[in-house]
């Protein structure tokens, strides 16, 4: 006993390990959050089809698992998603990510990072009409929208290491959706 | 024809006992509070910080005319409930907010770190294209240390029941809620190694990679270092290495001290140089849960113990 005397009572949680039920709650309690930790970072197969229903209501609940970080290989390109507002008078503005700072800020630009690496994606083109239409109301010049905003990926391929050191490569550019202003 | 009944009996009898043995050392053997403690306070911390960081950006990142428009909110799971205008985003991020104080100073924090846990979900389905393993990893946690009695220490709850002068002592507990704790940290680790199974990281180049990804770097990329061959293969086996010893030999006693250390090392490095949000801060945190409650406890008698000069 490290606390304030041997006569304080323990709390709900030391307590409960002192009946049997107790044990037998927590020994459940351990096993079932073990498999919940466990079991969605099994790979994909048929027999993890079987069993997927073990942990799917924790997944379900917002208890997921995936730690794949930088794998099975790191991502090879570097890449920037920008837009190109055009207004009614022929000017164009480029929008690029909002720059927050390294240190503080370095905790909020993560989340945009994130959203411009998946934006890209053909996979995600469902959200490219509403992310030009948020870009064209950032950009707006009072009431004014853009009349169009063009979505373009940049991306530069990243080649390997070699013992002779690394080999630059040139940034590729690919304008991947437009927006255009609907009035009335 | 010998009689085998009598022996197994006995060696069936010995291994339940050495399993009963074990499993109370595991689970139940109690142990001071202070991890548990120390463990609540930096997770408290690091919710506010990432509530604070996510209120900058309510309107963009959650609101009713975001970058991810409600539509196409992640439909993944049960919806505890959905963030459906800018007015409810801004309620979910004030409550995880007054959270956020409530698990750091030890007012009632199992139910906050319950409720912590309902927002954060309900946040992050909001905008699933903005989140990454550190966001969920902060969710896991939430739900996990819920499971434990993290007031039971430098909390206002002791002082309420006992008074100031309890501030600086903890109970003993058991400790079968940071098994979890552990569990989930291990997992994390050994699935991180496991999954990297190209060639970059085989090779020993992945960390170069990596680098000179510009998009996530925070400092853009370190040139130098990029092309040292000799420590670009340290980092990038080190990094596997570090990973498997933190899944496997963390939890010999003996080698726990500097495998903490070398966990500390991996993730400040990681952090200096690639844009990981919180993941960072949460594995450190982790990692404390493998702290040596016994040695924490006699570091601290034996401060209360010096005289404080007049």
């Amino acid at each position: 006993m490290s606390g304030l005397d041997a006569t304080e009572r323990p709390d709900a949680h030391t307590a409960l390990v002192r009946t049997r039920v107790g044990k037998v709650v927590v020994a459940v309690l351990v096993i079932v959050m073990s498999v919940w930790i466990v079991g969605p970072n099994i790979p994909a197969s048929p027999v993890r089809d079987k069993v997927d229903v073990v942990w799917s209501p924790a997944v379900n609940a917002g208890f997921e698992q995936n730690w794949s970080v930088f794998s099975p290989n790191p991502r090879a390109q570097a890449l920037e998603v920008v837009a190109v507002a055009e207004f009614g008078d022929g000017t164009t503005t480029e929008w690029t990510l909002p720059e927050l700072g390294q240190t503080i800020g370095a905790y909020r630009s993560y989340r945009w990072r994130k959203w411009q690496e998946r934006i890209r994606l053909d996979s995600n083109a469902r959200y490219w009409d509403s992310s030009a239409a948020w870009i064209a109301r950032d950009v707006a010049r009072g009431d004014e929208l853009p009349v169009s905003v063009r979505l373009i990926r940049r991306w530069r391929d990243i080649k390997p290491l070699t013992a002779n050191g690394i080999v630059d490569t040139k940034v590729n550019e690919f304008e991947f959706h437009v927006w255009g202003r609907v009035d009335g | 024809m010998v009689d085998i009944a009598a022996p197994t009996a006995a060696l069936l009898e010995r291994t339940r006992s050495q399993f009963d043995a074990a499993a109370h050392a595991l689970l139940l053997r109690k142990r001071p509070a202070w991890p548990l403690a120390i463990i609540r306070i930096l997770f408290g911390l690091v919710v506010f910080g990432w509530t604070a960081t996510m209120a900058v950006d309510v309107a963009s990142l959650l609101g009713s005319d975001a970058l991810v428009p409600l539509e196409f909110a992640s439909q993944d799971g049960w919806n505890w409930f959905t963030l459906e205008s800018t007015g409810a985003a801004w309620v979910a991020i004030g409550v995880l907010l007054i959270a956020s104080v409530a698990i750091t100073l030890g007012w009632r924090p199992t139910a906050w770190l319950a409720v912590t846990f309902v927002l954060l979900v309900a946040v992050q389905r909001r905008n699933p294209m903005i989140l990454n393993s550190g966001d969920v990893l902060l969710r896991n946690f939430a739900l996990i240390l819920a499971f434990m009695p993290t007031g039971a220490a430098l909390s206002v709850d002791r002082w309420r029941r006992h008074g100031r002068s309890a501030l600086w002592t903890a109970p003993d507990v058991a400790p079968w809620g940071l098994r979890l704790i552990q569990l989930q940290l291990c997992v994390v680790y050994f699935f991180a190694f496991w999954s990297k199974g190209g060639d970059l990281w085989h090779n020993g180049t992945a960390v170069s990679t990596v680098f000179r990804i510009d998009d996530i770097t925070r400092f853009g990329s370190p040139g130098w270092l990029t092309t040292n061959v000799a420590l670009i293969g340290l980092f990038t086996w080190g990094t596997l290495a570090i990973e498997l010893a933190l899944t496997t030999l963390l939890w010999a006693r003996r080698l726990r001290p500097v495998l903490i250390g070398l966990g500390f090392l991996l993730h400040f490095f990681i952090d200096v140089f690639v844009l990981v949000g919180f993941f960072g801060p949460l594995m450190m945190i982790g990692l404390l849960s493998f702290a040596d409650a016994d040695w924490l406890e006699r570091r601290i008698a034996a401060r209360r113990a010096t005289p404080q000069p007049a």
